[in-house]
């Protein structure tokens, strides 16, 4: 059995006045060393806030959790020095320069100045930046900011990496190098992952086990195949509808029936 | 039929404008302006009636015309450079693919924009003229030539409005599409103030008053305002004043006047619109990057100065942030124009405690435009270091650094200035005050930022970076106010006691905007 690198018991979130908001519901999981677990879950789920309390940048309001062994509250520093982040909404300085954002990144996580210059560069060729590594972030693409994005949670080459929507903004053949090298990480380098994603077949084809939290709650937790076989469904998008609550089927166009009812 | 595209965005700017106002948004005009009719037909006039001699007197006076003249010559540029001035401040106006996709033309933005607007304006404008208009009520002003008054004021203000609207629609058009032009933009946008400061601060101290009168109406100054529509209003004001009562009390040049008035503005009106078809585009940024400069001696010195290693590193990152936006050098550009513009209107005093006292009153500000920097660019950005370890210390420090290498020589250079001035200074005495100033700018910097840690301004307008800035300087108002109450005024305890106050505000803000920047969510 592999080692336990997060375990949350009863993690909460809430938010407003006497908690009224809860973001996390009383969340028990369990992420094993070198494993790449899917978070999936409908917008306003508790994905992102559960990333950012594993990530020590928002407190729990209940509960307990280590991350690389770890306590979430009392070892935050350290929590921060083994973990990677690409948020899903993150800030960047757009007055830099690709490979000055990645050296102030670096500097953030102490890396060493003698290294951390090559390192930045071997990521930006691996981005394919490298031509651009002098042009400020300013006139960069959205997809081209996500990769330099990408390249800063690994500037500091963390053991665990936590990836909110990674490829959300890149095209496919982008994303299919984001997802290689997601994979890469786990498969070779024997990183830790966590990935929140809206998009299934990454999901599907990169996790080794995936949870699916609705409403604050984790109501699914296993393998595909075991999510597959507890719904009776066959695919990962049927399961995650039945799981979620599946659409209803509405008159799609009666807006426009009704309208031509009228005239 | 089709509606007027410009129509339709009009009431979609007012909508926008009065939707804190719910159900009544609709009336929100009228229950602003009836209260303002009130105090123009009643109560003023009923308080002037008491200065009822003064008045006549001053409307009688030569003063009165260049007064008058002043007053709307002012408005008329005031009102020409906001637009232009707000327009470059905030960039290239994201225009929503709803607007780009409709079949609309450039002026119908502009002029949908402006007319529903013009509710609003209108109120400010008729509470500034009901002023004058009560004032002359108790002349025996006619009801005719009270509106005609108000008329003058509301065509001045909207002429200037709109001649500058339209100057910043093709300003913005021309470098907002880019990066580097936004920049420029949002420096000019504070730099081009200074020279309306300036005449301001002129109008202020007498300067221009002085030489219209000495000129009198024959002098170029005199010529130059004749010119613009302003004087025009002026000179009709004058001539009610003058001769106030009904309709028949009026001569031709009066009516005249006001007619030329209201042509001008249709004039410019429909100008406006041509150019705006031609001028100004809808289309969104373009795309281009600028290079980013290798780095030079200045960094260099700076990552030194911080220690070098990883410190050395983050200060250099947010000092290259910082330095690499225009507006933020124009900011700082304007609070010594400030300065310097002072002490060329206002400045000749015998004691160097002149000097100092503006300074205390401008160094706020000064400290506030640099520090401000550190929460605007959102939440999202704190949660940078937020993310690191030991992250929120780091920026704290690297802020304080980069701010202090800032303001430093800023507070030298303006304290120089102030001292050119004061007439026989000692050298001891300016090495003094230039280590005081410098000292007292740190404080600030201290100060500020634990204000804009506490309460974080997630916005790059100036407008919303001045509630800080004014904490910051009632705080420094109370302790010189302080100072005179004690008696210490001029003395060397006095302006030790407004240092050690601002420092200890300083040291408790920080620890208080530390906390706030840790457990922010």
């Amino acid at each position: 059995m592999s080692k336990v690198m997060i375990s949350t018991k009863q993690l909460s979130k809430s938010y407003g006045k006497s908690g009224r908001v809860i973001a996390l519901d009383r969340l028990n999981l369990d992420v094993y060393e070198g494993e790449t677990f899917g978070l999936l879950g409908p917008n306003g789920a508790g994905k992102t806030t559960t990333v950012r309390l594993l990530n020590c940048i928002v407190k729990p309001t209940g509960g307990s959790a280590t991350v690389g062994g770890y306590d979430l509250i009392e070892d935050s520093i350290e929590i921060k020095r083994i973990t990677g982040l690409l948020a899903e909404s993150p800030g960047l300085y757009e007055k830099l320069s690709a490979r000055e954002f990645l050296e102030f990144m670096g500097a953030l996580y102490d890396v060493p100045s003698d290294m951390l210059s090559d390192r930045a560069d071997k990521l930006l060729r691996l981005f394919g930046l490298h031509s651009r590594r002098n042009h400020l972030l300013e006139g960069y693409s959205r997809g081209m900011k996500q990769k330099v994005l990408i390249a800063a949670a690994l500037i500091h080459d963390p053991p665990l990496l936590f990836f909110d929507e990674p490829t959300s903004t890149l095209d496919p053949s982008a994303a299919l190098m984001v997802k290689d090298m997601m994979k890469g990480l786990a498969e070779n380098a024997g990183k830790t992952i966590v990935v929140c994603s809206h998009i299934l077949p990454i999901v599907e084809e990169l996790c080794d086990r995936i949870g699916i939290i609705n409403r604050g709650k984790l109501v699914a937790i296993g393998t595909l195949d075991e999510l597959l076989e507890r719904t009776g469904k066959d695919t990962l998008e049927k399961a995650y509808i039945d799981i979620t609550g599946a659409v209803q089927q509405k008159e799609l166009l009666s807006w426009r029936e009704l309208r031509s009812a009228k005239t | 039929m089709r509606r007027r595209k410009w129509l339709v965005l009009a009431k979609n700017a007012y909508l926008i404008r009065t939707s804190s106002f719910g159900s009544l948004r609709y009336a929100v005009p009228f229950l602003i302006g009836v209260p303002v009719m009130v105090a123009m037909f009643v109560v003023v006039p009923w308080a002037a009636g008491f200065f009822m001699d003064e008045l006549e007197l001053f409307f009688l006076s030569s003063a009165a015309v260049t007064f008058i003249q002043i007053i709307l010559f002012t408005m008329f540029i005031l009102f020409f450079t906001f637009p232009i001035s707000f327009s470059l401040n905030s960039g290239q106006e994201e225009h929503y693919e709803i607007l780009l996709s409709a079949p609309l033309e450039p002026k119908d933005v502009i002029l949908g924009k402006f007319v529903g607007d013009m509710p609003f304006y209108s109120v400010g404008v008729i509470a500034a003229s009901s002023f004058f208009v009560a004032l002359m009520i108790p002349l025996g002003l006619g009801a005719v030539q009270a509106f005609m008054v108000i008329g003058i004021f509301l065509l001045t203000f909207f002429s200037a409005l709109w001649i500058g609207v339209v100057i910043a629609a093709m300003i913005r058009s021309k470098i907002g599409s880019s990066a580097r032009g936004k920049d420029v933009g949002k420096a000019i946008s504070m730099t081009v103030a200074l020279p309306m400061v300036g005449l301001m601060y002129a109008i202020m101290s007498g300067k221009v008053y002085n030489a219209l009168l000495a000129s009198g109406s024959r002098g170029p100054l005199a010529f130059a305002l004749d010119l613009l529509p302003s004087s025009w209003g002026a000179d009709v004001v004058i001539s009610f004043a003058l001769n106030p009562g009904g309709v028949s009390n009026m001569s031709l040049e009066e009516p005249l006047r006001f007619a030329a008035m209201i042509v001008f503005f249709v004039g410019v009106l429909w100008a406006g619109t041509k150019l705006a078809n031609r001028a100004y585009s809808l289309e969104s940024q373009s795309f281009s990057s600028n290079l980013a400069r290798p780095e030079g001696q200045f960094y260099r010195a700076v990552r030194a100065v911080s220690g070098g290693g990883s410190f050395g590193s983050l200060v250099v990152s947010v000092f290259k942030d910082y330095g690499r936006r225009l507006e933020n050098i124009s900011k700082a550009v304007y609070v010594v124009g400030l300065v310097a513009l002072v002490t060329i209107f206002f400045g000749g005093t015998e004691d160097m405690y002149g000097g100092l006292v503006m300074l205390l009153f401008l160094l706020p500000f000064l400290a506030g435009f640099i520090v401000g920097e550190v929460t605007v660019r959102g939440k999202d950005n704190l949660f940078i270091y937020r993310k690191a370890p030991r992250g929120e210390t780091r920026l704290v420090r690297a802020r304080i650094m980069q701010s202090a290498i800032v303001i430093v020589p800023l507070a030298v250079v303006s304290t120089a200035i102030s001292l050119t001035s004061v007439a026989g200074l000692d050298t001891a005495y300016a090495v003094i005050m230039v280590t005081y100033v410098i000292a007292l700018s740190l404080s600030l910097v201290v100060f500020s930022l634990g204000l804009f840690l506490m309460f974080p301004v997630f916005s790059e307008k100036p407008a919303d970076m001045m509630g800080n800035i004014m904490v910051l300087s009632v705080f420094i108002m109370g302790c010189f106010f302080a100072t005179l109450f004690l008696s210490l005024f001029g003395e060397v305890a006095g302006w030790l006691l407004i240092l050690l106050l601002t420092s200890v505000a300083g040291a408790v803000t920080l620890a208080l905007g530390v906390r706030n920047l840790i457990t922010m969510e």
